[in-house]
């Protein structure tokens, strides 16, 4: 189903590549439910009209009885067996087995006509309205983010809409998710070509990771929505917090709240460590002197967010200048620490394993 | 981070000769101790003026979170493994949490309080055993065994963190085997449909529609049963259908085809007899 989504999907999430929209500070919680009414979908039939394209099998076949006490449309009577999911089981057996997963919807468990007409419908597999305006009565937090957001995703509003990456009855995984999510992601972000909407070249994301082995903790655990607000958010690239957009920036905590989502931020606050970084030369924080500047060199400076070919997601080089030249950044490991030969800055080693620096600062 | 208590020169001394002695290996878990290999259990400070080592030998399972203030994560891992310590209560796991000696206690006990854990707190004076753990995220958890080896390390994830750690703690337990985690870490996919679901309802209401003499729509189903996955099912009812309206040399291609998937589909076989019996019409 996702993979209909070919070109049309634009928005992409690298935060690697420079990009245009500001970086705003947001909430990391995504998912905000209220409760709302629900038997928002209409049972009763709906009458013949050009968009009532969709009927189900017993209503077509005109046999009132198959679910009803009584063959009569006029008076049909109450369902033949107690509760509508049973009744509705007794054809879609397959249902038995999918509500028996572990995180069930607790709308398709009450009654399958919470989203369901039984009989005829405008939209598709029956639904009283359009997907994403039933999911978003109840989801209102959602319904917010995707009215509200400044980035757009556009897996939820092309193809399958929600159930591009829900199951809307049961599923293994929280959040009705049919699979983790870097396997949802990359049935669309496995292309080469695709563009986000400010023009910029998206990153095939399958290729990228066979071709660098060394991948980010979120990435190797498939949960990409630790950095991204897949239904839409403020930052760019979908980003759920604020981090840089720009190869140089003043340093501020703030500016980086998505890495300190998980990162301990004393890894590049604090001036002095030995116990917080390996970067560092005795006990001088080379975290702190990259960023602590002006022209602080942001986190993508030096690494590589999804994946890269050197330890500690250092990447390879850095697009520099207008026309992209790729500045190597010829990192290399050492066994007391490490060098970084002339790019940046003169040839430079750090040792950590000493507890004073013997380099000039 | 304002209002961070500054520590005594001799903690800073000892924390430095700690971690001089320490680097980071390469490998899965912390940075410094791979997932089997043997934990220090230090003494720690606890947030409500105690002392508490860092695991326990009398239990099977010791959990140890890092967290910190003034973090989503750290607060949803929290409650989730309150919830989980609920779950597995009168178990033997033990629960601590860990927390930089840099955080005022306040803070850190407004976060304790909002996740509903009553569990110890132990205080990290000068991230010394972050250092020496490698520890690096937050929020991360660690399990031990009795022997206090880690035999499990979990970062935060922001889809199926309870699932994954209950799931450790209960293989440690012996409740689940080791080769279960598999489906736990990569569950599998949660599909609707399928054809063969869709042929499957379509037999049904075919059925459905049979008991009630509509013949006309039950074969209309079951050419859509068909038509979305052929199976005996549909095949031998359709026999059953042609053979009750007097077309049996219809019905025993039905029936035929129906064999040819399940050549024991009593069904078909009870129609092929009676229509051999009494003759093709």
């Amino acid at each position: 189903m996702i993979l209909r989504l070919t070109s049309s999907i634009r928005l992409l999430v690298v935060p690697c590549l420079l990009a245009a929209a500001p970086a705003l500070a947001a909430p990391l919680k995504t998912e905000v439910k209220q409760k709302a009414t629900r038997r928002g979908a209409q049972v009763a039939p709906l009458p013949p009209g050009p968009n009532v394209k969709w009927s189900h099998g017993p209503y077509e076949a005109g046999d009132c009885s198959i679910c009803h006490e009584r063959n009569d449309r006029a008076n049909p009577g109450p369902l033949n067996v107690g509760s509508v999911n049973e009744n509705c089981y007794s054809c879609h057996e397959e249902f038995q087995a999918i509500m028996a997963r572990k995180f069930k919807h607790v709308p398709a468990v009450e009654t399958c006509t919470n989203c369901h007409n039984p009989h005829n419908a405008t939209e598709r597999k029956l639904l009283g309205g359009e997907m994403v305006e039933t999911c978003v009565a109840c989801h209102k937090g959602i319904k917010a983010q995707i009215e509200n957001a400044k980035v757009k995703h556009d897996a939820v509003s092309k193809g399958e809409k929600c159930s591009n990456c829900h199951n809307p009855h049961a599923a293994n995984i929280e959040k009705l998710l049919i699979q983790l999510p870097f396997d949802l992601c990359v049935n669309c972000h496995s292309k080469d070509g695709m563009t986000s909407d400010d023009g910029k070249q998206m990153t095939n994301y399958k290729a990228w990771l066979a071709d660098n082995k060394v991948w980010h903790e979120p990435v190797k655990a498939k949960d990409c929505s630790a950095c991204h607000r897949t239904h839409g958010g403020d930052n760019f690239r979908l980003l759920v917090s604020a981090y840089p957009s720009t190869f140089y920036a003043p340093y501020e905590n703030k500016a980086y709240a998505l890495c300190y989502g998980c990162h301990n931020d004393k890894v590049v606050s604090v001036p002095e460590t030995t116990t917080l970084t390996g970067f560092r030369d005795g006990s001088r924080n080379l975290h702190y002197v990259h960023v602590h500047q002006e022209r602080g060199r942001t986190c993508r400076a030096c690494h590589e967010v999804h994946a890269s070919k050197q330890d500690h997601h250092i990447r390879d080089g850095v697009p520099y200048g207008p026309k992209g030249w790729l500045l190597k950044i010829n990192y290399t490991k050492l066994p007391n620490g490490g060098s970084c030969a002339k790019t940046c800055h003169e040839t430079k080693a750090y040792n950590n394993k000493t507890l004073t620096s013997s380099a000039p600062k | 981070m304002a209002g961070r208590r500054r520590l005594p020169a001799w903690v800073v001394a000892a924390v430095v000769a700690v971690a001089a002695t320490s680097w980071p290996v390469a490998g899965r878990a912390f940075s410094n101790v791979e997932v089997g290999a043997q934990l220090d259990n230090p003494a720690l400070p606890t947030l409500d003026g105690g002392r508490a080592e860092l695991l326990s030998r009398k239990v099977t399972a010791s959990l140890f979170v890092f967290f910190r203030p003034e973090q989503d994560h750290s607060l949803d891992a929290l409650r989730d493994l309150e919830a989980i310590r609920k779950e597995l209560s009168g178990k033997p796991v033990r629960f601590v949490a860990v927390v930089s000696g840099s955080w005022p206690a306040g803070e850190v006990r407004q976060v304790v309080q909002a996740a509903g854990v009553g569990w110890p707190v132990l205080i990290d004076q000068e991230d010394a055993l972050y250092g020496r753990l490698g520890v690096r995220l937050h929020p991360v958890v660690g399990i031990a065994d009795r022997a206090g080896r880690l035999v499990a390390y979990e970062h935060f994830r922001q889809i199926n963190f309870k699932e994954i750690v209950l799931a450790r703690l209960r293989v440690q337990l012996g409740e689940l085997q080791e080769s279960a985690m598999a489906a736990v870490l990569e569950p599998p996919k949660a599909t609707s449909g399928s054809p063969e679901a869709e042929a499957r309802r379509f037999v049904n209401l075919a059925k459905a529609l049979w008991k009630r003499k509509n013949a006309a729509q039950a074969t209309s189903a079951l050419d859509k049963s068909l038509a979305a996955a052929p199976s005996a099912a549909a095949w031998a009812l359709k026999g059953e259908i042609l053979a009750a309206g007097g077309d049996c040399q219809a019905a025993l291609r039905a029936f035929e085809a129906a064999l040819k998937i399940d050549p024991a589909d009593s069904v078909a076989l009870q129609g092929r007899q009676a229509c051999q019996r009494d003759g093709a019409h």
